[in-house]
């Protein structure tokens, strides 16, 4: 149970992002794939390098602003819909990916190698063993210093409690941005861009900020999901959009008409509901011939269902 | 003031599509003025204005507004516009107080924030729909008729030199169309707003403004100065019904 809250909590920030880009600012955007990983090969790559947790998840922010700035740009500079812009971004942050790792995953060093003898010299210390234990022989060779992360892996409420806490900080100033009127101009930019225009102000600069915001949460997830998990893998965004935009559905469902702090609680309620939905379906499901790999294709069916019968029901539309 | 000099603007230029807007037009409009344009679909009445905001270009000709040639990112600091389209000119996520908060923000001369808000409720009050008791109202869930007054008053909070109204009375029932429309003449009179504001409703030049422009076909029949020429109602209907007629055949 702590795992499943731990690990929807890790998604809700990625869904954060997605909810600003998607749904706040109304720039449908496909970046996430790419720069969820981003976020995960620039922690490990830096934790690599000796850098502290703190610092690698400092840059994966920073590297998740910057690939959602260059998404803006295309869109708002050469007048591309979002859409195709964040395409060509998120196809070329896979190479990207794989640049900064120098491969195409990346192991979390949580042993000092170089004194590490064998799979028994490391049995002492963690629980994790049995799922560390089989990348030891990787690590033997290069003898990689051990790296200090901020998850024990245990089920004692630590990690949670960190997670809970970075999630807690992350919707209190989203909360506090949104209230702003920088933040009410944000949100009215979403809705209606022409009005913007009309006050005098430029529109771009909202896409910018929206972009910036949106990534800077996914990468955000990303480094956090590889430090926890103990890998980062180029991979491992696929369906990011997909499953993040079906949580913050989730969320708007559960909330109805209420809309907690303009909506930033959408995103983590629904992340937590998937996750949990994602265990049952993982425990349970093969009774019913469910693979865990099906769970994309049922979470694209429940958003593209969902899409369709607001459409048939328009006038009901939750602005 | 507003001058325009032989301005034609053509659509679509060089291909199949091509269409001629505006046929070399010159007007003046003067400070202070309050000019409702008439005239039928498809006169180039909505270009005209666009050509005054710099959004269409003109293919020959020029246009100044306050001695300057016009560029559409200058614009919107000197002036506003309200179109027909109610949803337009306001952000329906936002509440009618975060409207108004924002609306402030455009070039404000003179004048604090404080100021401009309690201005910003005098007139929301005078157009007696009950929206300075609404603040915390989405929107969105406004009538159409509060929807435009709201945008009215967003659009003069920051008391700009120029508002332009294209139909902006269009949407509205008659009740809500006077509403508007007295706080349109209000904003004129006691802001010296200049105001160029397009109808098709035939009540409007008889009672408000100061001039009438009738166009038609991308040129102007005629323009008439209300103080000068002193006509009466019925007369003004007449000349503008028989201009727009004969130019017809
Ligand atoms: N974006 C455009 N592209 C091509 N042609 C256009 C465009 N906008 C307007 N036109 C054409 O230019 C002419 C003038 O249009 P305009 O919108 O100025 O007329 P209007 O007087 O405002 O009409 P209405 O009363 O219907 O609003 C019309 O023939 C119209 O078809
Ligand atoms: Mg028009």
């Amino acid at each position: 149970m702590i795992a499943i809250l731990e690990q929807g909590l890790l998604l809700s920030l990625a869904a954060i992002g997605v909810y600003i880009s998607f749904r706040v600012v109304d720039l449908p955007d496909l970046t996430p794939d790419g720069s969820y990983v981003l976020g995960g090969a620039v922690a490990v790559s830096l934790l690599y390098a000796g850098h502290g947790w703190v610092f690698s998840t400092l840059m994966a922010i920073l590297s998740g602003a910057i690939a959602g700035c260059v998404v803006a740009f295309i869109t708002t500079r050469f007048r591309i819909n979002s859409l195709l812009g964040s395409i060509m971004v998120m196809t070329g942050l896979y190479s990207i990916n794989i640049r900064i790792m120098g491969a195409p995953n990346l192991p979390v060093p949580r042993f000092d190698t170089g004194s590490i003898t064998g799979y028994e010299s490391m049995m002492g210390g963690t629980s994790l063993d049995d799922l560390l234990g089989k990348t030891t022989s990787s690590y033997q060779g290069a003898g990689v210093k051990a790296v200090k992360v901020p998850f024990d892996n245990l089920a004692n409420g630590h990690d949670l409690l960190l997670i809970a806490g970075i999630v807690a900080i992350a919707v209190v100033l989203m909360w506090f941005f949104l209230r702003t009127e920088f933040g009410m101009m944000f949100r009215g930019y979403g809705r209606n861009r022409a009005a913007v225009r009309n006050l005098g102000v430029n529109p771009d600069l909202y896409a910018y900020v929206g972009l910036i915001i949106g990534n800077a949460f996914t990468a955000l997830s990303g480094a956090l999901f590889s430090m926890y998990s103990g890998f980062a893998d180029v991979n491992m965004g696929v369906g990011t959009v997909v499953i993040c935009l079906a949580s913050v559905i989730l969320g708007e469902i559960l909330f109805s008409q209420y809309e907690p702090l303009y909506g930033v609680l959408f995103p983590v309620v629904g992340a937590l509901l998937y996750q949990f939905l994602l265990s049952l379906a993982m425990r349970y499901g093969y009774k019913i011939g469910f693979k865990p790999s099906d769970m994309k294709l049922v979470t694209a069916l429940f958003v593209v269902s969902v899409i369709a019968i607001r459409r048939f029901r328009k006038s009901e539309v939750i602005i | 003031m507003i001058e325009l000099n032989n301005v034609t603007v053509i659509y679509n230029k060089g291909t199949a599509d091509e269409r001629i807007a505006l046929k070399d037009l010159s007007l003046n409009v003067e400070d202070g003025e309050f000019l409702i344009v008439v005239g039928p679909n498809g006169a180039g009445k909505s270009t005209l204005l666009k050509v005054i905001t710099g959004e269409v270009r003109p293919f020959s000709g020029s246009c100044k507004v306050y001695g300057k040639v016009v560029k559409s990112e200058r614009f919107f600091s000197i002036a506003s516009i309200v179109s027909q389209d109610p949803n337009q000119g306001i952000f329906p996520n936002l509440t009618v107080e975060e409207n108004l908060i924002l609306a402030r923000k455009k070039g404000v001369r003179g004048f604090g924030f404080g100021k401009i808000y309690a201005r910003s409720l005098d007139l929301l009050a005078f157009t007696d729909m009950g929206l300075e008791k609404d603040l915390k109202r989405k929107a969105a869930k406004l009538s159409g008729g509060q929807k435009q007054a709201l945008a009215m008053v967003m659009a003069v909070s920051s008391n700009p030199k120029l508002l332009l109204l294209d139909e902006h009375t269009a949407a509205l029932d008659p009740k809500s169309t006077e509403k508007i429309m007295e706080l349109t003449d209000k904003i004129n009179k006691e802001f010296g707003t200049t105001i160029i504001m397009i109808t098709h409703d035939m009540n409007i030049p008889e009672q408000y403004g100061t001039s009438v422009l009738v166009m038609g076909d991308g040129t102007i029949y005629t323009k008439i100065d209300k103080s000068k020429e002193s006509i009466d109602a019925r007369q003004l209907k007449e000349i503008i019904r028989s201009t727009v007629l004969m130019n017809v055949e």
